[in-house]
């Protein structure tokens, strides 16, 4: 997919039709829109999600619980106003004017396609339009340029960029750290979606009808066993444990989901107290919900700590326990030295003596002779490369073991020390939250102690679904253990049934496809997830300002840790962060274009969109943006950035210039009586006057306007 | 090529320190194979000889190839077990990797008993609880 233009009309403070053409230029493919804050960088995002999805985040804010209840898109009753005396005045609303639409032009597999959506103001229920109130069109062009009218206009655009996958590609600033946080929708959701992307889901599908056909299987199989006479007391407690397995495999499905669902609920309430009350609740609230995040950034390095600890067994265990070894096979390394082991005739100098038929004593070897056999002969015991080569490799064994156990027990007691910092941190954060809790409730508002009553609750909630998790899966286990004694006994009875063999081949077939298909996706999984980070460690180390590099889990987590190490790293800083999590999307974004054209049985192609990004610089210091500025056009291949004027620098010109295709900047027009702050926005030598006084019927709110 | 096997009896001690885990980051070894490295040592360390021992094949198999690097140690075992360099002959194969796979047996059963012996339920600290007692009388001063 890539934009070519987006035209608005009447949309939010951009009044009457505006539009930005997207640079689609090989080598200069970014769009550069400069806009001071708070003058819509946002506001185009969403006028494209909105366009396409119907959706418009942002809004929330704007919805007042008990006053006004609809947001204002069209701002038709501002529109309608007039100077009079210097000062502004409302004139009767025009309808016309409370009228607004998006429309996108892209492209997508070769072909040019028109999406608009419109919708009037009057229809404004919330943040949303009354269902069934806004009108989607979706048109394409055929070969001889006349547009067609799609059918079932979302389900096409579904098709071509999800929903649930467009916010990885249409970020504004604040939603860059939210959607990269795996904790914020209990894993799933963020990890598919990235897998997604990547085209990898296709082959979950495949492993569940797989599932199916094994249960459907397995019931068929089970009443055949149940059938036969020498079978049946067998097949019964197959079909009872089979049914008892189904049972608790829902349970386990309903479980996660509760446990997702309530994990996502102590999120929102933890976010909740920290914005309920007065200043001073506000402030401890928000100081709640920072320990609390802490703690459980802590909880996450301590469980990075628990790892590194386990790896130290595969690294050092065998090399300890087989450390004697070395003093075992040292007389036998030392007969090897003296050519006695095995001992000192070579095969290539005895083959050498029998093709020329000549005996170091100078004998003649002719074939057929006694001298010729004998010497023949000692092929049989002589030395040969083989044995060269694997006794080599079996004394430099022993070189692993050296100076092991002193090095293990100093990584041991490092990895220990770690952690049990990480457990007094744990602790302390434990004893703050409580503490924070306690002020919280000392103030007497009822709305914060309910708040914070819940949220007990719900605590208690979510560990108990925990534990009723753990517990099913231990039942779960011990169900198939059941079954598979069972089936082992069944095994020795001879049926002579073909149709019981028949399924159980089936099942074995089936059994080994799924194998397949899990093998391949991990190992693919892995192969994306080592390239990504290999993207990410090679921005890091080129821009990063300390020694933290980035790696990406299991779950797609991008994780700030120690260069060189797995160890989650702490008091990066929020800029090192944010740089580190752009690094991500861009090396997630250039990797799928990678696998775009992937024909692989088990996945299906990588999406490519282009990557539209309100940039969060306001974390990141002048170097940290400069770089992000240096990779994200190096690493995407259609870029929309929207960049705030207080944040940009002449110099940021150097690493930007020369991708930039297509450039604007807003202008804005004060209102009489408004504050003119006379910001210029400096780029190539020019100056832009970005705030004008000029306003009137034909100059409203904010113009976009086209630096050439 | 050789290929070896745990023991049937084995099976499920695979599948706790093994790929069996599915959650990586419990997992203690990050393959089967570095599981059987790590159990023939501790089986040699606690036995001179791996004469006697018998393998019920289960289906946990591995391929002399997988063991990469790794096959140094397969050598070493088989060359102190012989104790004469004729064992390394190619073609010997099957003979070289058996002492792996019996070493892995009785190292098998030695953790089984770490396990039943400790009253620590982490594995891991029961491991490395282990590894340590080994460790120690290796220590060198610097």
């Amino acid at each position: 997919m890539n934009l070519i233009k987006l035209t608005t009309m009447n949309w939010r403070n951009f009044y009457g039709e505006h539009e930005i053409v997207f640079s689609n230029e090989e080598n200069k493919h970014v769009t550069l829109i400069h806009g001071q804050n708070g003058t819509g960088k946002t506001t185009m995002i969403n006028a494209i999600k909105w366009c396409l999805y119907r959706t418009t985040p942002d809004f929330d804010d704007e919805i007042k619980i008990d006053g006004i209840d609809n947001v204002e898109i069209a701002h038709w009753d501002t529109w309608n106003s007039k100077i009079e005396n210097g000062k502004v005045v409302k004139t009767t609303p025009n309808d016309k004017d409370s009228l607004f639409k998006v429309e996108l032009k892209f492209e997508h597999d070769g072909i040019e396609y028109r999406a608009t959506r419109e919708a009037d103001q009057k229809d404004m229920r919330g943040k949303s339009i009354a269902p069934g109130k806004d009108d989607f069109t979706l048109f394409k062009k055929d070969k001889s340029n006349s547009e067609t009218l799609i059918e079932e206009p979302q389900s096409a655009i579904s098709r071509i960029l999800p929903a649930e996958l467009s916010d990885y590609f249409l970020f504004s600033g604040e939603t860059v750290g939210k959607i990269l946080d795996s904790s914020a929708d209990g894993g799933n959701g963020y990890k598919n979606a990235v897998r997604d992307i990547l085209g990898f889901t296709l082959s979950d599908v495949a492993l569940k009808d797989l599932d199916q056909l094994l249960i459907k299987n397995t019931r068929k199989k089970n009443s055949l066993i149940q059938a036969d006479k020498l079978t049946s007391t067998y097949g019964n407690k197959l079909i009872s444990l089979n049914e008892d397995k189904s049972y608790i495999n829902e349970q386990l499905v309903g479980f996660k989901e509760e446990s997702r669902i309530l994990d996502a609920s102590y999120e929102a309430i933890t976010k909740e107290i920290a914005e309920t009350g007065h200043e001073q609740e506000k402030k401890i609230g928000a100081e709640l919900k920072q320990k609390e995040d802490y703690k459980n950034k802590e909880i996450v390095r301590r469980i990075g700590f628990i790892k590194d600890k386990i790896d130290l067994i595969e690294e050092y265990g065998f090399t300890i326990f087989g450390a004697f070894l070395e003093k075992e096979v040292r007389p036998l390394k030392k007969a090897k030295f003296d050519g006695k082991l095995p001992n000192g005739v070579i095969d290539t100098f005895v083959t050498d003596l029998l093709e020329k038929h000549k005996c170091i004593c100078t004998r003649d070897l002719l074939e057929k002779t006694t001298e010729y056999d004998a010497v023949e002969a000692l092929l049989d015991t002589a030395n040969t490369s083989v044995i060269d080569n694997r006794l080599t490799k079996a004394f430099n064994a022993t070189a692993f073991f050296t100076g092991r156990a002193n090095k293990f027990i100093k990584a041991l007691e490092g990895v220990s020390n770690q952690l049990d910092k990480s457990d007094g941190l744990i602790s302390s954060y434990t004893n703050a939250c409580e503490d924070l809790e306690s002020a919280l409730k000392g103030f007497g508002n009822t709305n914060v102690a309910t708040l914070l009553s819940n949220k007990k609750t719900l605590w208690e909630s979510c560990n108990k679904k925990r534990e009723d998790i753990s517990l099913k899966t231990i039942i779960l286990n011990r169900n198939k253990i059941e079954i598979a004694k069972i089936e082992s006994e069944i095994q020795k009875i001879q049926t002579n049934n073909p149709e019981l063999e028949m399924r159980r081949d089936f099942e074995r077939v089936i059994n080994v496809t799924k194998k397949r298909l899990i093998f391949n996706q991990v190992k693919y999984e892995k192969s994306a997830r080592g390239q990504i980070t290999k993207t990410v460690h090679k921005n890091m180390l080129e821009y990063s300002h300390n020694e933290f590099t980035a790696n990406v889990d299991e779950n797609f987590n991008v994780n700030l840790t120690v260069s060189g190490t797995n160890t989650i790293a702490a008091g990066a800083g929020k800029g090192t962060e944010m740089l580190s999590k752009l690094s991500f999307i861009t090396a997630l974004i250039s990797f799928s274009k990678l696998r775009k054209n992937a024909e692989s049985a088990w996945a299906a192609p990588g999406t490519v969109a282009p990557f539209v990004i309100d940039a969060p610089f306001s974390e990141m210091d002048e170097d940290y943006q400069k770089s992000t500025l240096k990779f994200l056009p190096e690493q995407s291949h259609q870029l929309v950035i929207f960049l705030s004027n207080g944040q940009w620098r002449e110099h940021y010109e150097e690493v930007i210039g020369d991708y930039i295709g297509k450039r604007y900047y807003y202008k804005n027009h004060i209102k009489p009586g408004g504050n003119l702050t006379q910001s210029k926005l400096p780029i190539n030598g020019k100056e832009y006057k970005v705030e004008v006084d000029d306003w009137d019927k034909s100059h409203f709110g904010t113009t976009i306007v086209e630096i050439k | 090529m050789a290929i070896v096997y745990f023991d049937k009896e084995h099976v499920k001690i695979v599948d706790m320190f093994g790929d069996g885990e599915n959650d990586s980051s419990k997992r203690i070894f990050s393959s089967n194979y570095e599981f059987m490295i790590f159990a023939a040592m501790v089986g040699r360390s606690t036995h001179d000889s791996c004469d006697n021992v018998q393998i019920s094949k289960s289906s946990k198999m591995i391929k002399e190839g997988t063991f990469g690097d790794k096959q140094n140690i397969a050598y070493l075992l088989a060359l102190d077990g012989a104790k004469n360099g004729e064992i390394m002959r190619a073609g010997n194969e099957n003979e070289i990797w058996k002492y792996l796979e019996s070493y892995a047996y009785l190292g098998c059963e030695e953790i089984k008993k770490w396990i039943a012996d400790s009253p620590i339920e982490d594995l891991h600290e029961v491991v490395l609880n282990k590894i340590m007692e080994a460790a120690i009388p290796l220590i060198k001063d610097n």
